[in-house]
């Protein structure tokens, strides 16, 4: 598995915030490779920056400097719509919470990947379905997504992370507000999710117990990575 | 190869982006409902007074006139030199003027009243009379209560026919009906063919009124047709119509002794009161309307900032710059069309009801053409004050938007 080409190659990243204090640099020279069927945590103390290497890596912000491939093509030469296109079809998001469109149901807050993706109508039942499969909810396809319960609504948008056949899911602390029991079963359908699909996960986590499941873990540190010792 | 597959992209996105609007749009009713009904409140009144206004002018023009005789013209001769012959509207000078575009009615009548004697049970009466054309009724407003009023074939035949006014016929007859009975005027027997009375009668309650020839044939000369009476279509052909007389008839006859009266004091006072009708009518559509407006604008805008979280996320999962704005623009758009709809149905129950009321018949093709305009002209209102709040929805950070709570 390790003989693998990366999905994602990270290099020399650095971010720093203006403020008017002066600049904040909270991230220098992060260094990461993310290969097929991985599942990698990243830990630290608040505050330290790691909603903010995510952000990067979905190409939600750009960085201060680096370099950052996935496929093989590099990432911060591109537009903005090209970015936006990387999103739809390389990446896969799960926050924290409030990850769902409140108004709208199940079905629907699955859809909206499809439509920016231009899948025909006429298909995205059945993909629809499949990824509702995969986390246990094919009966709740037609429940207003306000109704479900905390960890009903982690699952759906783990399925609807999964719905575009992500290479790379990024999850900032995406068990944070479930209890032990809810989030080992949502870290159950990672794991199965990451090995059967041989999809990249990176997870951003307060849990030790979350990244002892993980392949590998990072500690965000004075703004780069080290290794976690296991155990 | 890649031409269609584009162009179904493009149907694919159309459709869904009209989808998912109307379902937002439908979802958050309670917000929409103020504004998409401010707008069709002044989309219906616009269309009703662009598919009515020329009736209502036409309209008013005749109600304001009974009242104040503002378009009526009424012209007649002051001869001050003894020496100077007789001087009467030549019927080809009232055919002429008839003619005009902008004349309702043109009417000749004589200018003088003759008391004749009336022999009735006994009594001998005089009674007021003068000869008026067939033309004379629409000119001056006069309508048959009872009866009818001579036309063409009387006047130009000179009948023996009268028209009583109310007052002279209640005097003679008392609650009988006067039509069809015979009245002894000096020498001869007149029919009675109609009594005429209302609002604008006036003196002529008192009068019998006899057709212009047959009073002219049985006088010295005294009696003739030395009065004129126009009544314009509207007031903007009054100054018009007005300048036209005299040299119409200059053409034709003798013009030197021609005097001609307008209403100018009525006629400016109807006119500016008209001018702050309308007035009143246009802002009054265009305040509605720019409530309307600027409740889509605030409503938009609040989205925008209430769906922050939804816009990070659609961001997040792919979505473009361009898809966010199509979404909030079409929301916007669903508001003003729906509208529009709304306010076209509202329209034609008002035109329908007015029509009915004002006993006109609109024309359907008109109704549509303004439906249609209305409809165009709600789009671009839509647009307008879509297009901020959708720009600013494309633009937001997705980053400060996922971080937005
Ligand atoms: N736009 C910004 N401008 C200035 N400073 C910022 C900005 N965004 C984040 N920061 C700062 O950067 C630091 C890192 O923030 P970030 O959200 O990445 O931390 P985090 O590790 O995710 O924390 P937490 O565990 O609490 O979520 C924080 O100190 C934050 O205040
Ligand atoms: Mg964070």
């Amino acid at each position: 598995m390790n003989n693998q080409t990366a999905i994602m190659r990270v290099e020399a990243l650095t971010k720093t915030y203006p403020t008017a204090a002066g600049e904040v640099a909270v991230l220098h020279g992060v260094d990461l490779e993310l290969r097929a069927g991985e599942m990698v945590a990243i830990m630290g103390p608040s505050g330290c920056g790691k909603s903010s290497l995510l952000h990067i890596l979905g190409l939600l912000a750009p960085p201060t400097s680096g370099r950052y491939a996935i496929m093989g093509q590099d990432m911060f030469g591109l537009s903005e719509d090209r970015q936006a296109a990387f999103r739809r079809e390389y990446l896969g998001f799960i926050l924290q919470s409030c990850n769902l469109f409140e108004n709208s149901n199940v079905y629907e807050n699955l859809e909206y990947p499809l439509i920016y993706a231009r899948v025909p109508t006429a298909k995205r039942r059945a993909i629809i379905e499949r990824a509702l499969e995969r986390v246990g909810l094919t009966s709740r396809i037609d429940y207003p997504a306000n109704r479900l319960s905390g960890g009903e609504q982690q699952r759906v948008a783990i399925a609807r992370a999964l719905v575009n056949n992500p290479k790379v899911l990024l999850g900032d602390e995406p068990t944070g507000q479930l209890d032990r029991n809810t989030g080992g079963m949502v870290m159950e359908y990672f794991k199965h999710i990451v090995r059967e699909r041989s999809t990249a996960m990176l997870i951003v986590t307060h849990d030790r117990e979350v990244a002892r499941q993980c392949t590998r873990g990072y500690t965000l540190k004075d703004g780069h990575l080290e290794p976690l010792l296991k155990h | 190869m890649a031409a269609p597959g584009r162009w179904n992209n493009v149907l694919i996105a159309l459709h869904d982006i009209l989808h998912v609007s109307v379902r937002q749009v439908f979802r958050q009713r309670r917000s929409s409902l103020g504004i998409v009904l401010a707008v069709a409140l002044g989309t219906a009144s616009l269309i009703t007074v662009l598919t009515l206004g020329d009736q209502l002018k036409h309209d008013m023009n005749r109600d304001l006139d009974l009242l104040g005789g503002a378009t009526v013209i009424v012209a007649g001769f002051t001869v001050t030199d003894s020496s100077a012959p007789p001087q009467a509207f030549l019927p080809e000078t009232v055919n002429a003027i008839r003619a005009l575009p902008g004349v309702e009615a043109a009417s000749a009548a004589t200018e003088h009243v003759d008391w004749l004697s009336l022999f009735w049970r006994g009594d001998n009466i005089a009674t007021p009379v003068i000869g008026v054309d067939e033309d004379y009724w629409r000119a001056s407003g006069l309508e048959a209560i009872k009866g009818s009023l001579f036309t063409v074939r009387e006047v130009r035949e000179g009948e023996r026919v009268c028209v009583l006014g109310e007052e002279l016929a209640k005097e003679l007859f008392g609650d009988q009906n006067p039509v069809g009975q015979y009245l002894p005027i000096r020498t001869e027997i007149f029919k009675i063919i109609g009594v005429v009375g209302g609002l604008q009668v006036g003196d002529r309650k008192k009068f019998a009124l006899l057709p212009l020839t047959t009073v002219v044939r049985r006088s010295d000369g005294v009696m003739r047709a030395d009065r004129l009476i126009v009544r314009c279509r509207t007031w903007d052909d009054v100054p018009v119509v007005g300048a036209a007389i005299a040299s119409i008839l200059a053409q034709r006859q003798d013009p030197r002794y021609l005097k001609v009266a307008v209403a100018t004091k009525q006629l400016e006072r109807v006119v500016s009161m008209v001018w702050w009708v309308q007035l009143f009518v246009a802002v009054s559509i265009a305040a509605t309307l720019t409530v309307g407006g600027f409740g889509i604008w605030n409503g938009m805008m609040n989205a925008v900032t209430t769906r922050t979280r939804e816009i990070g996320l659609k961001k997040a999962m792919g979505a473009e710059r361009n898809d966010i704005l199509a979404q909030f623009l079409c929301e916007a758009l669903t508001l003003s069309l729906s509208a529009a709809l709304v306010g076209i149905a509202l329209a034609f129950i008002l035109v329908q009801t007015a029509g009915c009321y004002l006993e006109v018949s609109p024309s359907l093709g008109h109704f549509l053409l303004n439906a249609c305009l209305s409809f165009v002209f709600s789009a671009a209102l839509g647009v307008a004050t879509g297009f901020y709040p959708a720009k600013r929805a494309a633009r937001m950070d997705a980053v400060v938007a996922i971080r937005y709570e």
